[in-house]
């Protein structure tokens, strides 16, 4: 058929959805192209990988700043510090996030709460569905209920709230499914789903009656619910009614009279109504089915494996000419395992000039409560009907539709893939590579391992530097073990003491006294003695000299930790123990008099390998990416540095490693 | 496997991933490749661009869309990339825009509107599947080829003209009498 087209469109019907199989090679190529850069990656310099790259830039910033470690040291805390800041500002801003989350649960479950606290609480819940907030701010709740005071939604919300402090004093469980009912014969109250905005429209003789029901905040689903085919015929008390509500699970079936596929039926019955509710509770994702039929003052009803406590409180709303006239009824009907007793206490105050022609003035809060922790068999389920009865004979027509909030379900579905993604991520991310550096701190108990005439002198020890490098495994979530290998050494100055060259014995090691000491050639004739013994024995012409006996040595460590973490946020604290493997690498034993140094010898009692048991606290700070500042501040305690003739002389180190970490 | 999964073992270089995910998606960004490129060859150049670009990046998808879109708009940019640099001789921006025609859709094959669309110089091919077919703006187009709006709006009514013309000569071709 040849017609008239416009270009664009006829492009786009032709090609826009066509799919264009590829050949098969194109794959190959791919597959190739792929291979060869994952070789490609082993082979070029190793910083062009990603992993690589980190803990590279880790290592040159950890080298780098190990020259200037001190100023390495204030900057890592200042970090800290600001770090802090920030972490207890957000804590602030999620704790008020859950404080007006559990303000709402709380208000919802407590019996007692003031009318305004409920409505507060329900204005936020009402808003996550009334305003689509729920995936864009939960606490828009004080803007969004202004805008919405004005409107025709806000009949309902104040329903509600009135609904919730009836409800309260008469509804003791964990979670509140509020369902609220308007009926108004000469009204007619459309549902948008969505939006859940309730539109009033009078002259129609039957009532299509729009609910809302809520759920607590726990797992913030709203329902729907909608009433049909309430034909009631109602009194001045709710005792001769003809009900039939239908709570039909809407996140299967939209349309309202299609009835979803039951569990449970319950049967509730009344003298002349008919109450069918099917609720879907959102979180174990079961269906309920109740039907309420033929509810009488007294209301057998059939359940099977449910206990159904249903409350009926009576509530007017009435509303003609866009006025709305709120009454504050406090009925009770309560059903407790299987019964139902209906109780109206009838405040109303009506507006009678506008009441008079109409011929039902009533409102129907149907709360629901369900205990998602509850399997069908044991659920709980608090229905609170609020109807109010001013002309006698009316017939309402309702369906009461239960529907999940397509919106909540995304945004919930979203949640749970972001968690999964976080998930992998940390589980992808078990290795840290660790550069550090430490200034290190070393005393030691009394004694002197060379000798013990040295034992009461003064020691001073000399601070040291430890640069290392570690490598952290997470085993779990919490647990991680690590090791590394450092290089440090240490020193320590044996005051008051005094050297002479020996002249008197020539032959003899003269410092061979020392017998810790394996004497260099150039100290063969060297004397070294404590001063105080010294100065006693004076030798005629010998001159002593006063100096220091500087004992160095440098060691490999290798330590092998377990570190548990405490807390993992971007901050983080954890605890750290393990023990290090010590190899001797550096020993000297000086002399060092006015400035001048002369190598005594090394100590023969030192160990080739120690170790040293490790405790410590670490801190750390996520500063960008997976790139962390560590602060670790560590006490080693060494265990066997001397292999005999220690003196009780017992050296350990606190160390505060500080680095900059990589994970992958 | 689920797309999350697929994407994951595309992230952990899962070779197997990679082919399924291949294999999901060919099809639909051949397509686009067929399109945006000058002919089938440059298309299958293209598209295996692409992809190597789709799982080198893949670490950034953040499923906050679809993936399909994600990956269309990958393959894409790579191909503006190939053409956007190539010389163009900027012609008058006079826009003359109408451009409907009489057709007989059935006689008006794929393949041949393919052919016509990969004849035409790059940059109208470039503006006119953008708007075209993957709705862009003109702003947009403009943003993304580096020429101004109202460059874009002539190349797309050019463009237009150009397959209109080709359209019309094959029409004759088929019906010498239909005119």
């Amino acid at each position: 058929m040849s017609e008239r087209k416009n270009i664009e469109r006829l492009f786009q019907e032709k090609l826009k959805d066509f799919e264009a199989t590829p050949s098969s090679y194109i794959w190959e190529n791919i597959a190739v192209e792929l291979e060869k850069k994952e070789n490609k990656k082993r082979v070029i310099p190793f910083w062009f990988n990603m992993k690589a790259a980190g803990i590279a830039a880790a290592l040159v910033l950890g080298f780098f700043t190990a020259n200037n470690y001190t100023s390495l040291f204030t900057f890592d805390q200042s970090k800290i510090d600001s770090k802090i800041v920030v972490s207890t500002e957000k804590n602030q801003k999620e704790s008020s996030k859950n404080k007006n989350e559990t303000l709402q649960k709380n208000q919802i479950l407590n019996t007692n709460n003031p009318i305004v606290e409920s409505s507060k609480s329900k204005n936020l819940t009402t808003n996550e569905v009334l305003e689509k907030s729920i995936i864009s701010d939960k606490n828009n709740s004080v803007v969004s209920n202004s805008k919405n005071e004005n409107s025709i939604v806000n009949k309902n919300e104040n329903k509600i709230i009135s609904t919730n402090n009836n409800q309260k004093n008469n509804v003791v469980s964990t979670q509140n499914n509020s369902i609220v009912v308007n009926k108004n014969k000469n009204s007619k109250v459309t549902t948008s789903k969505n939006n859940a905005i309730f539109e009033t429209k009078k002259s129609s003789t039957t009532a299509l009656v729009s609910a809302e029901s809520k759920e607590g905040n726990t797992n913030k689903s709203s329902y729907f619910i909608k009433k049909k085919k309430i034909n009631q015929k109602i009194k001045s008390n709710i005792l001769d009614n003809t009900i039939e509500t239908e709570i039909v699970d809407n996140t299967k079936n939209k349309s309202s009279k299609k009835p979803v596929s039951n569990k449970n039926k319950t049967f509730i019955t009344n003298k002349s109504s008919e109450v069918l509710v099917q609720n879907n509770n959102n979180i174990n994702k079961s269906s309920y089915f109740i039907k309420k039929k033929k509810i009488s003052q007294k209301i057998k009803s059939n359940i099977l494996d449910n206990t159904i406590e249903t409350e009926i409180v009576d509530n007017t709303e009435n509303k003609s000419s866009k006025k709305s006239v709120s009454n504050k009824n406090k009925p009770f009907i309560t059903n407790k395992s299987s019964e139902v007793l209906v109780q109206n206490n009838n405040n109303a105050k009506v507006n009678s000039s506008n009441n008079s022609d109409d011929n039902i003035k009533e409102k129907i809060t149907n709360a629901t409560s369900v205990n998602p922790n509850y399997s069908i068999a044991n659920t709980t389920i608090a229905n609170t009907i609020l109807p109010e009865g001013i002309t006698k004979d009316s017939t309402i027509a309702a369906v009461a539709v239960v529907e999940e909030n397509p919106l909540e379900k995304i945004l919930k579905d979203k949640e749970n893939e972001n968690k999964e993604e976080k998930k992998i991520a940390e589980n992808t991310q078990k290795w840290k590579v660790k550069p550090n550096v430490a200034p290190l701190f070393m005393s030691a108990t009394q004694g002197s391992p060379i000798d013990n005439q040295f034992a009461d002198n003064t020691k001073s020890y000399e601070n040291s530097l430890s640069v290392g490098l570690g490598v952290d495994y997470a085993v779990s979530k919490k647990l991680s073990i690590r090791t590394g290998i450092n290089k440090f050494d240490y020193s320590y100055n044996t005051n008051d003491i005094v050297y002479y060259a020996d002249f008197a014995s020539k032959n003899a090691n003269s410092v061979s006294k020392l017998k810790t000491i394996n004497v260099a050639s150039d100290a063969k004739n060297m004397i070294i003695e404590d001063k105080k013994v010294s100065k006693s024995q004076e030798i005629a012409l010998q001159t002593k000299d006063d100096g220091l006996l500087n004992q160095k040595t440098g060691y490999i460590e290798v330590p092998v930790e377990v570190s548990y973490k405490l807390l993992d946020k971007k901050f983080g604290i954890q605890v750290i123990t393990g023990f290090s493997s010590l190899f001797l690498n550096e020993n000297k034993v000086s002399v060092i008099s006015s400035g001048l140094t002369t190598v005594v010898g090394e100590a023969n009692n030192l160990n080739k390998l120690h170790f040293s048991t490790n405790i410590g606290l670490g801190f750390k700070y996520s500063f960008w990416k997976s790139f962390e500042a560590n602060f670790e501040p560590t006490f080693k305690y060494q265990l066997n540095t001397y292999n005999a003739n220690s003196g009780g002389f017992k050296p350990y180190l606190i160390g505060l490693y500080s680095g900059i970490s990589f994970k992958f | 496997m689920s797309l999350p999964t697929l994407i994951q073992g595309c992230l952990e270089k899962n070779t197997k991933a990679q082919e399924q995910l291949y294999q999901l998606y060919a099809g639909k960004l051949f397509s686009v490749c067929l399109k945006y490129s000058r002919n089938y060859a440059e298309a299958e150049d293209n598209l295996q661009d692409g992809f190597l670009i789709i799982f080198d990046k893949i670490g950034q998808y953040k499923f906050a869309g679809s993936f399909d879109g994600w990956a269309k708009r990958l393959m894409i940019n790579n191909v503006l990339q190939q053409y956007r640099k190539t010389p163009f001789l900027e012609l008058v921006n006079d826009v003359v825009d109408d451009a409907s025609i009489e057709i007989d859709d059935e006689n008006v094959s794929l393949d041949f509107l393919l052919k016509i669309i990969q004849e035409l110089p790059d940059r109208y091919r470039l503006v006119f599947n953008l708007y075209v077919m993957d709705d862009y703006s003109h702003k947009e187009i403009a943003e993304m080829l580096g020429i101004t709006i109202g460059t874009s709006k002539s190349n797309l009514a050019r463009a237009k003209m150009s397959l209109k013309e080709k359209i019309d000569k094959s029409q004759e071709k088929i019906f010498p009498s239909a005119k």
